[in-house]
C-alpha cells in the first residue's frame, strides 16, 4: 500500500483545520452522537487521504457525502446508540448552573435524547449556533435560506428542546 | 434542571442559551484537534498498516472511480484478446481444414490411379514367352479363346436343352 500515490499529509491538515470542526457539527446534529460523528470525520480524512481519483474540486462537499455515507453505512449496521439515560433522582437540587449540569453523562444523554426527537434542519442550526459559533447570515448561507429565517428555526429549535426536556421532568429550579 | 413532575419553572430563552453553549462545548471530542499528520494511519504508525488495509477496502466502492475504470478497462482488454485469439485459432482451424480438403481431394485422385496401377495386373509382367496371367497357367490366347458371342438361337440348340439330357 505504501506506492500507491494519496494526498500530501500537509495539504490533508490544511484541510482538516478548515473543515474538521464545522463537519463534526453537521455529523453531529445528523446522528446526536458525538463520537461516531468524529469517527466519521476521521473516516472522511482517511478516505481522502488514501484517494487517488480526479482531482477533488470541493473539498468540504466531498468529505461531507464520504462522511454521511459512512454514517448511513453505520445506522444501517446497528441502531442509535443514543439513549435516554437520564436517572432523575440522582440529579442534584441545586441552582440552575449548566456547566455542572451539562458535566454530568446523563444530562448529556438526556439532551441528545431530545435533540433526536427533534427535526434534523433544528439540530443542525443548534449545531451550527452553539458549537461553531456561526452568525446568521453563515448559517443561512449553508442551509440556503435567510438569515430572518435562520433565526426564526433557531429560535422554534430551541423552545422545542426546552419542551421535550420539561416534558422529561426537567426544569431549571 | 431538576425532577419536576408537575408544572415546574420553565427555561428561560437565556437558560436555554447557557445550556446548549455547555452543551455543545462537552460534546466536542478532545480527538477533533489532532491533525491526520498525527494520526498513526497516516503517519505509518503501528497501527497503520491493518488500518490502512480495512480503509482502502472501505473506500474503494465509491472513492476510487479511476481505480475501477482502470481495472474494468483492463478486464475488457483481457476479454477483448481473449475473444481475437479464439477467433484467430478458429479461422486458422477452418482455413487448414479448406487446405487438408483440398490436399486430401488431390491425395484421393493420385491415390487412386496409384491404387489402380497396383490393384491391376500386368498381363505382360513375366509371361512375356508362354501368355500365363495367374496361378492356374491360364494364358492370354486360353482367354481369348473364350467364345463371348451370343448364342445363336436358330436351329441347333440340342446340345444345351434339357431335353436332350
Amino acid at each position: 500500500m505504501t506506492d500507491v500515490p494519496s494526498i500530501e499529509t500537509d495539504y490533508l491538515d490544511a484541510i482538516y483545520r478548515e473543515y474538521s470542526r464545522e463537519l463534526w457539527a453537521i455529523f453531529y446534529s445528523q446522528c446526536s452522537d458525538p463520537e461516531r460523528a468524529y469517527d466519521a470525520v476521521q473516516e472522511s480524512f482517511l478516505k481522502l487521504h488514501s484517494y487517488t481519483g480526479e482531482p477533488i474540486r470541493d473539498p468540504r462537499a466531498w468529505l461531507l457525502r464520504v462522511g454521511q455515507n459512512w454514517l448511513r453505512d453505520v445506522a444501517r449496521r446497528k441502531s442509535s446508540s443514543c439513549k435516554l439515560t437520564s436517572t432523575l433522582d440522582e440529579i442534584p437540587n441545586e441552582r440552575f448552573a449548566p456547566e455542572q449540569l451539562m458535566a454530568s453523562d446523563e444530562n448529556r444523554g438526556a439532551v441528545r435524547g431530545a435533540l433526536q426527537q427533534m427535526l434534523e434542519d433544528d439540530r443542525k442550526v443548534l449545531v451550527m449556533k452553539y458549537s461553531l459559533d456561526w452568525s446568521s447570515a453563515q448559517m443561512a448561507k449553508v442551509m440556503d435560506s435567510t438569515a430572518a429565517a435562520v433565526d426564526m428555526r433557531l429560535s422554534r429549535a430551541r423552545r422545542r428542546l426546552a419542551e421535550l426536556l420539561e416534558e422529561q421532568g426537567y426544569s431549571n429550579d | 434542571m431538576t425532577d419536576q413532575s408537575d408544572t415546574g419553572p420553565k427555561f428561560s430563552d437565556d437558560q436555554m442559551d447557557q445550556l446548549l453553549h455547555s452543551f455543545y462545548r462537552m460534546e466536542v471530542p478532545a480527538e477533533l484537534d489532532k491533525l491526520p499528520s498525527s494520526w498513526p494511519q497516516v503517519s505509518g504508525g503501528p497501527a497503520a498498516d491493518a488500518q490502512q488495509q480495512e480503509t482502502v477496502t472501505l473506500a474503494a466502492p465509491e472513492s476510487q472511480p479511476v481505480h475501477q475504470t482502470t481495472s474494468a478497462g483492463r478486464g475488457l482488454a483481457v476479454a477483448g484478446a481473449t475473444l481475437a485469439a479464439c477467433l484467430t485459432v478458429i479461422v486458422l482451424s477452418t482455413a487448414g481444414n479448406r487446405t487438408d480438403n483440398t490436399e486430401t481431394a488431390r491425395t484421393n485422385t493420385n491415390t487412386s490411379v496409384v491404387g489402380d496401377s497396383d490393384t491391376l495386373m500386368n498381363v505382360h509382367k513375366g509371361n512375356d514367352g508362354d501368355g500365363v496371367v495367374d496361378d492356374t497357367n491360364t494364358t492370354l490366347i486360353e482367354i481369348d479363346g473364350v467364345d463371348l458371342a451370343p448364342e445363336q438361337k436358330t436351329g441347333d440348340k440340342s446340345e444345351d436343352s434339357p431335353d436332350d439330357q
